[in-house]
């Protein structure tokens, strides 16, 4: 598969991150699967040259990460040919210091991130989200300190305003510290206010935008319904998706994507993806795997180049979204 | 009338700013705008009620609108140091590619013909009237920054773009060790709120004063349901036509039941609404009635209660960006 760079950084990632959220410990969430219905995910990713692998501390409260490690340490070549992200700030347990951007949770964060994921170090350790309760220069010092420290190569944001994204970008250089490289940001055929702020602002910055949620938790891929509002478990299940994805059109996007993908004859997560790697500054979607082909689809996604037309058939219907997926 | 601070700011300011575009000459500009001589009682009765800062620009009737507001307020015995004169530059003042934007060469220009125009040695706010893509950033912190050092202006502001490039404007600033903007001038009010996402919070976090324009969506906020889908001269001309939603006219209707419930008019309660957001410092309102400016100064002292506010922000839906690209 095709590696580009993440951003400006002289790192190289493929164009689909394998997101891991769904994998881990269904105590923690239903659709979650177990190490065992997880690992051929991984094994099969590392075999289609996807080398970028994404988690985060609080997914399945760290089994995520032991899973991914354990299967990096299996199947994965050699480290230095895999770049594996993770992320800090959800409440890792009940103390207000278990959780945030301070510098006390931070160090704690990554070592405890480190030795879940059984490696020396992580490529990528991003904040999960903004934290109104840290100063960003305690938090920039931190993440600087972690680098330096060599327990972590390039840092990177998740889900905040633009407006707090630049003041951690501009702060940091003021402070002549580690800068951001990349966003991890929501975006998708359904939900493209990013297009508003976040994606300028990156694209001005040389910052790598690897969004989450590119298929809309399914919906993008047809598996709703407008009469009775999705059929899958975590559909059902999810009330996220259904505060965010369900207006009229939202459903006429949806039809687009159908359309395109059945005169194609692919599937409707190949096009929404395709749609979403011709954005430009988009370096790769993060995209979850609970069945092998959404991974194939993922992967074939790479190789389909969608005409103008097409683009502009799928982006025709989109109404204005209130935000959604931080506050 | 109440003066508070222009943000963060030691420059005192009235809590309704006298807008000037609607004074100039509709020979030469739009056809909504005002004589000379129809315009100059507007701003005596402005100054006589306590309004201290006025707003134009250099592109408002080509020039015009800064010469009736210079002569106007020598002619009314203002107060050089207690009024606030704020205009603005960006907008073509000619059809050369030099007569516009924010290049060195035309900050120079445009701030010299601007205080002649006014009849002024100095200007209290000089506001970049859009962002300017053709002009790196630094070249225009550096001539505001000169211009001000060269006594011609007290403070600089700016006006609609995206909050990403406000802030890589005062992160520059910074940088560099020049003057900072101290104020924003955008377009908000109840039926266009996009501003809430990250603009009102960017300022409120630097300290930077909020003075929108349009505060009564171009009178659409100021009428009832029935009369707007009749239509005014400016509405129907108006080259940025704004269309309205369904939820936009639940707001108006929600306005109207205040306005009802108070014994004021709709545009009281739009702009007290306005003036009650956190941040915000002075809406920019227009008169080309003397009612309009009437109301604009009922508004500066009706205080809305929680559950108005609520009520009145409660329809509101998204809406895609207007006012700058």
């Amino acid at each position: 598969m095709e590696t580009v760079r993440l951003g400006k950084t002289g790192l190289k990632v493929s164009r689909i991150c394998l997101g891991t959220m769904t994998y881990g410990t269904p105590k923690w969430r239903d659709w979650v699967l177990d190490e065992e219905a997880s690992k051929p995910f991984i094994k099969r990713a590392l075999e289609a040259g996807i080398n970028f692998f994404d988690t985060a501390d609080i997914y399945s409260i760290g089994e995520s990460e032991v899973v991914l490690g354990n299967a990096l340490k299996e199947y994965a070549p050699k480290r230095e040919r895999v770049v594996v992200a993770t992320k800090l700030f959800n409440p890792m347990g009940s103390s207000p210091n278990e959780r945030g951007l301070s510098r006390k949770h931070v160090m704690h964060a990554i070592d405890n991130s480190l030795r879940r994921l059984q490696t020396d170090y992580v490529d990528l350790y991003q904040i999960h989200r903004f934290d109104t309760h840290t100063p960003i220069e305690e938090t920039i010092e931190a993440l600087h300190d972690v680098v330096k420290a060599g327990k972590a190569r390039y840092i990177g944001a998740s889900s905040m305003y633009a407006w707090q994204f630049a003041k951690y970008l501009f702060k940091a250089e003021e402070m002549g510290m580690t800068k951001f490289v990349s966003m991890q940001n929501h975006y998708n055929l359904v939900y493209r206010e990013e297009e508003r702020e976040m994606l300028p602002l990156c694209r001005d910055q040389g910052i790598g935008v690897i969004p989450w949620s590119p298929l809309a938790r399914g919906f993008l891929t047809g598996n709703r319904r407008r009469q009775d509002k999705g059929e899958t478990t975590r559909a059902k299940s999810d009330e996220f998706a259904h505060a965010m994805y369900y207006n009229d059109a939202d459903f006429s996007v949806v039809d687009r994507v159908t359309e395109i993908a059945k005169k194609r004859g692919v599937s409707n997560a190949q096009v929404a993806l395709a749609w979403m790697l011709q954005v430009p500054g988009i370096t790769s979607p993060i995209v979850g795997a609970s069945k092998m082909a959404h991974l194939e689809d993922a992967i074939a996604a790479v190789a389909l180049k969608l005409e103008p037309d097409e683009v502009k058939a799928l982006e025709e219907h989109y109404t204005p979204h209130r935000v959604l997926g931080h506050q | 009338m109440k003066l508070v601070r222009l943000g963060k700011t030691g420059l005192k300011v009235s809590r309704i700013c006298l807008g000037c575009m609607s004074y100039g000459s509709p020979k030469h500009w739009a056809e909504w705008v005002l004589e000379e001589e129809e315009s100059r009682p507007f701003i005596k009765k402005a100054l006589e009620s306590g309004i201290n800062f006025f707003d134009t620009a250099d592109v408002y009737s080509r020039g015009v609108s800064e010469q009736i507001l210079g002569r106007a307020l020598k002619d009314f015995g203002a107060n050089r140091e207690h009024i606030v004169v704020a205009t603005k530059l960006c907008g073509a003042m000619g059809s050369s590619p030099n007569e516009v934007g924010l290049s060195r060469k035309h900050v120079m220009h445009a701030i010299d013909n601007s205080l002649k125009r006014l009849g002024l040695d100095y200007v209290d706010l000089y506001q970049i009237h859009r962002f300017d893509p053709t002009t790196p950033i630094e070249e225009t912190v550096d001539a505001l920054h000169d211009v001000v050092k060269a006594g011609k202006v007290r403070y600089i502001g700016a006006s609609s773009m995206y909050a990403w490039q406000f802030s890589k404007y005062l992160h520059t600033q910074e940088r560099l060790g020049k003057t900072k903007f101290v104020s924003m001038q955008n377009f908000y009010n109840l039926v266009y709120r996009e501003e809430e996402r990250e603009m009102l919070p960017l300022c409120r976090d630097q300290g930077i004063g909020v003075i929108p324009w349009s505060p009564l969506a171009r009178g659409f906020l100021a009428r009832s349901r029935d009369a707007n889908t009749e239509g005014t001269t400016r509405s129907k001309s108006d080259i940025r036509r704004l269309t309205y939603s369904e939820a936009d006219y639940e707001t108006l209707d929600a306005v109207t039941k205040i306005a009802r419930e108070r014994g004021v008019p709709n545009s009281a309660v739009a702009l007290a609404w306005v003036l009650a957001q956190p941040g915000l410092t002075a809406p920019i309102v227009g008169a080309t009635k003397m009612s309009h400016l009437d109301d604009a100064l009922l508004a500066a002292d009706l205080e809305l209660s929680k559950e108005e506010i609520d009520s009145l922000s409660k329809p509101y839906q998204p809406k895609a960006i207007v006012g700058h690209t």
